[in-house]
């Protein structure tokens, strides 16, 4: 017994008031030094525990025993659930408010761990946020990382509109094998004799300009007109010779001539990149 | 004491089998009170507290206070380790899901994120997902995909870390791209560096070169645009005063043309990059 | 009861020492089977459990009741909070590993997703880790990187969003690239935008572009393709003349421009290049 008994009535003893008051409440006062540490398994009987401090598990060196159970394995916190089939979603991480909610709501997981001259430091964040709060919702998710010491901010996002943004401006040193905002192609199309756009990414519309001259219009525009955009022309048997020039945030004008120099409508592609 | 003595027994006081009964039935009636609430930390001794339905924890305003805790502060429900590494990474929570019959691919394991809307408290809003594309023994290969609200459609995967090393972007979404996005028609699909045999020197996505006369050269994709329209192509050639073309455009092939600027066909080493809706 | 009455008095009974103490025993080794299992809800008053083994919840099929709550419903557990913010993130969960040593580049904290293959119960599928690849006080880098399987080996490295906004690809490309997705041989390695001078307007990737002569420029790269054999195109600024390149090298190229009478001629001209790095 974790609380041991305050006297032990021997045979034929006198039994006196005092001694099982004393027998009494030493229980009564007790309560938790007679419970605790368990001896066992505490069933609690799809009641609750509440207000608790902090919940200290050992580390059992294994997995959870069955399904709908906590346990810590080494560093790990482990969830186990056993299940017939889909769905997916085992554990959840809900932030709801008491006011009227808004676009930029959201819940967020953060990752934690220690630098040189931090304990703990805030490494970086996952956060899913609503961007719109009426009917018809949407949402984003956002990593949130550090550079240069800097507190964690935004560095990607899956978009709400479906896109994959890069948050961050290109660095001024590239890695190897690693994909920046600059990277990213901004439009392209391909656009027949007429002119017309026969398939294109980011293009609003092309205007015929003149013979062998189209004004190709951005959809969304880039930051400036120093952008790259590289074309080739091509139609049955014979090669053209694209340019462009007149080179503006929105637009672009392609001219398109033969290998002799003279304008000609004809059809054409190109891929443009630079910075938005 | 959250439980009361029934009776406290005076001197000399004639001791009845009534009184020790209801002395004794009280505490055995009313183990709740006799605990709750706690009056210090309780130690389940390395036991389990099972049939819990819900746990409620007070906001400490603090991190945990050791290792292997589990600890609210403020919104945040923390978990801390913490041990002698110092350079490699705790994996510190694990979602486990397995099956009770025969798993299949396409198993998966996710953590959902929820917040509130105008309509709906709560929200699904979010999701991260790991997932057995494959399950089959000694040839295991996973994803990781992130599902966010995508308005009418509801939870739909946006992006997925795939097995064999890429990016699946899932959403090809309509409107105007915003800036500095990276959007699914915006991917290189093909590029090549052709040598003037002609033979492939360095590409991707391409199956083949093929010889179709004096600067004509046929490129075979290896994964096909979905149509013969809805592709770019451009191309410079590996010296000067080279104009480089496409005609003959399939869905799986295209076909180069190489002149000088005399327009006479000519073979030459040339490059290319294409793109499109794949 | 959970926990019976050892003993029943009956009226007029000897009171005996041995009862009396049977009494007290009963109670004082029976502890848990007396509170075992709960008949109400228990108050841990602020108070901490400790040396816990596991935790087992009940499938409550409802969320959280209230805010600081975790909760079983189905197969989620669930942990709410709610509060008066209304347009702002709430940090829900923490994870959070620290070291009693000194910490270096490396250390992190990782998110496991397991579940079950034909021959491992249970499997390590995914992980997301948060890593620093710089610990240095001010100047911390860390980065999310992503871990998944193939051909049934443990799960590796495969994309990682780092902190400087880029998004490192470790695997090599695949034999069959799937339709629409970003590998690391198929995004653009440099671009530029070069004046007739010739300057840089604007570029990505590139050092520096220097006249070579009429119609010739060296462009130099600023991290390097692996080899020669990348591509790149371009487009001179104008009508009727053309860009192609030479002098291929892993940290440069020569542009080459020229009208279309074949003559190298200064021209503006824009260009970009896509390769192993």
């Amino acid at each position: 017994m974790a609380l041991a008994a305050v006297k032990t009535f021997v045979a034929a003893e006198v039994l006196f008031a005092a001694d099982l008051n004393t027998l009494n409440t030493n229980i009564l006062n007790n309560a938790l030094t007679l419970i605790s540490p368990l001896t066992g398994t505490l069933d609690v009987d799809n009641f609750d525990i509440t207000a608790l401090g902090e919940l200290a598990f050992n580390d059992a060196a294994a997995n959870p025993t069955a399904t709908g159970r906590l346990r810590r394995n080494g560093n790990s916190l482990v969830w186990g659930v056993v299940r017939a089939s889909e769905p997916n979603a085992v554990f959840a991480l809900q932030a709801t408010t008491t006011g009227t909610p808004a676009a930029g709501i959201g819940t967020s997981i953060l990752f934690r761990a220690e630098s040189a001259d931090e304990n703990p430091s805030d490494f970086g964040e996952i956060q899913a946020v609503v961007t719109n709060a009426a009917a018809v919702e949407e949402g984003d998710i956002r990593l949130l990382l550090r550079s240069a010491g800097g507190a964690p901010v935004e560095s990607h996002r899956f978009a709400a509109d479906g896109t994959f943004l890069f948050s961050l401006a290109d660095p001024a040193t590239l890695a190897a094998n690693t994909m920046y905002r600059g990277a990213a192609i901004k439009s392209w199309a391909r656009i027949n004799a007429t002119p017309a756009i026969q398939g294109s990414y980011n293009v609003t519309s092309v205007a015929d300009a003149g013979v062998g001259l189209v004004t190709i219009t951005f959809d969304t525009d880039f930051a400036n007109a120093n952008y790259s955009i590289t074309s080739t022309g091509g139609a049955s048997t014979t090669t053209f010779i694209v340019g462009f020039d007149t080179f503006a945030a929105g637009t672009v004008r392609a001219t398109i001539t033969d290998t002799a120099g003279t304008f000609i409508d004809a059809q054409f592609m190109f891929v443009a990149i630079g910075d938005q | 004491m959250a439980l009361s003595a029934l009776k406290t027994f005076v001197a000399g006081e004639v001791l009845t089998a009534s009184d020790l009964n209801a002395m004794n039935t009280h505490i055995l009636t009313n183990p709740m009170i006799l605990i709750s609430p706690l009056t210090g930390n309780l130690a389940a001794g390395g036991n389990d507290i099972i049939d819990i339905d819900e746990l409620q924890l007070s906001d400490a305003a603090a991190n945990p206070t050791a290792s292997g805790r589990l600890r609210r502060n403020g919104n945040a429900l923390v978990w801390a380790v913490e041990d002698a590494r110092t350079a490699t990474v705790a994996t510190a929570l694990v979602l486990q899901s397995v099956a009770t019959a025969a798993p299949a691919d396409n198993i998966g394991a996710g953590l959902r994120l929820r917040a509130e809307s105008s309509t709906d408290n709560p929200l699904q809003l979010a999701e991260i997902a790991g997932r057995l594309d494959s399950v089959t023994a000694g040839a295991e290969t996973s994803s990781l995909a992130f599902t966010t609200l995508f308005g009418a459609s509801g939870l739909t995967t946006h992006t997925t870390v795939t097995a064999d090393g890429g990016l699946a972007f899932n959403i090809s979404p309509a409107g105007s791209p915003p800036a500095n996005s990276l959007h699914v028609r915006a991917i290189v699909d093909v590029w090549g560096t052709v040598s003037i045999t002609p033979t492939l020197e360095d590409s991707f996505n391409i199956t083949s070169v093929a010889d179709a006369g004096v600067g004509l050269v046929t490129i075979t994709f290896n994964t096909d645009f979905p149509d013969a329209t809805n592709y770019a192509m451009v191309a410079s050639g590996d010296q000067a005063a080279v104009a480089i073309g496409f005609d003959t455009f399939a869905a799986g092939s295209v076909r180069v043309m190489i002149r000088d600027l005399s327009d006479v066909a000519g073979d030459q080493r040339f490059r290319f990059i294409g793109i499109g809706a794949q | 009861m959970a926990l019976g009455a050892a003993k029943t008095f009956v009226p007029g009974e000897i009171l005996l020492a041995a009862d009396l103490n049977t009494l007290n025993t009963n109670i004082l080794n029976n502890a848990l089977t007396l509170i075992s299992p709960l008949l109400a809800d228990l108050d841990a008053n602020g108070f901490d459990l400790t040396g816990l083994d596991e935790l087992a919840f009940t499938d409550s099929t409802a969320n959280p009741t209230g805010t600081g709550r975790l909760r079983r419903n189905g197969l989620v557990l669930a942990w709410a909070v709610e509060d008066a913010r209304t347009n702002t993130v709430a940090r829900a969960l923490i994870l959070q590993a620290t070291t009693t040593g000194v910490p270096a580049a490396g250390i992190g904290t990782g998110l496991l997703f397991r579940m079950e293959s034909a021959d491992e119960d249970p499997a390590d599928a995914a992980e997301i880790q948060c890593v620093a690849s710089d610990v240095t006080a001010g100047s911390e880098d860390t980065e999310f990187r992503v871990f998944t399987r193939t051909g049934g080996a443990a799960p590796t490295e495969n994309v990682t969003f780092r902190g400087d906004g880029g998004i490192f690809f470790a695997r090599a490309d695949p034999a069959t690239p799937a339709a629409g997705r970003l590998y690391r041989g198929n995004f653009v390695r440099a671009w530029g935008n070069v004046s007739i001078t010739p300057t840089l307007n604007d570029s990505y990737n590139i050092t520096s572009v220097a006249d070579a002569g009429v119609g010739l420029v060296t462009i130099t790269f600023a991290t390097d393709f692996t080899n020669a054999t990348y591509a790149a195109v371009g487009a001179i600024s104008q009508g009727s003349a053309v860009v192609g390149f030479d002098n291929f090298a892993a940290g440069t190229v020569r542009a080459t421009l020229s009208d279309n009478a074949a003559v190298l001629t200064d021209f503006s001209f824009t260009f970009m290049a896509i390769g192993d790095q």
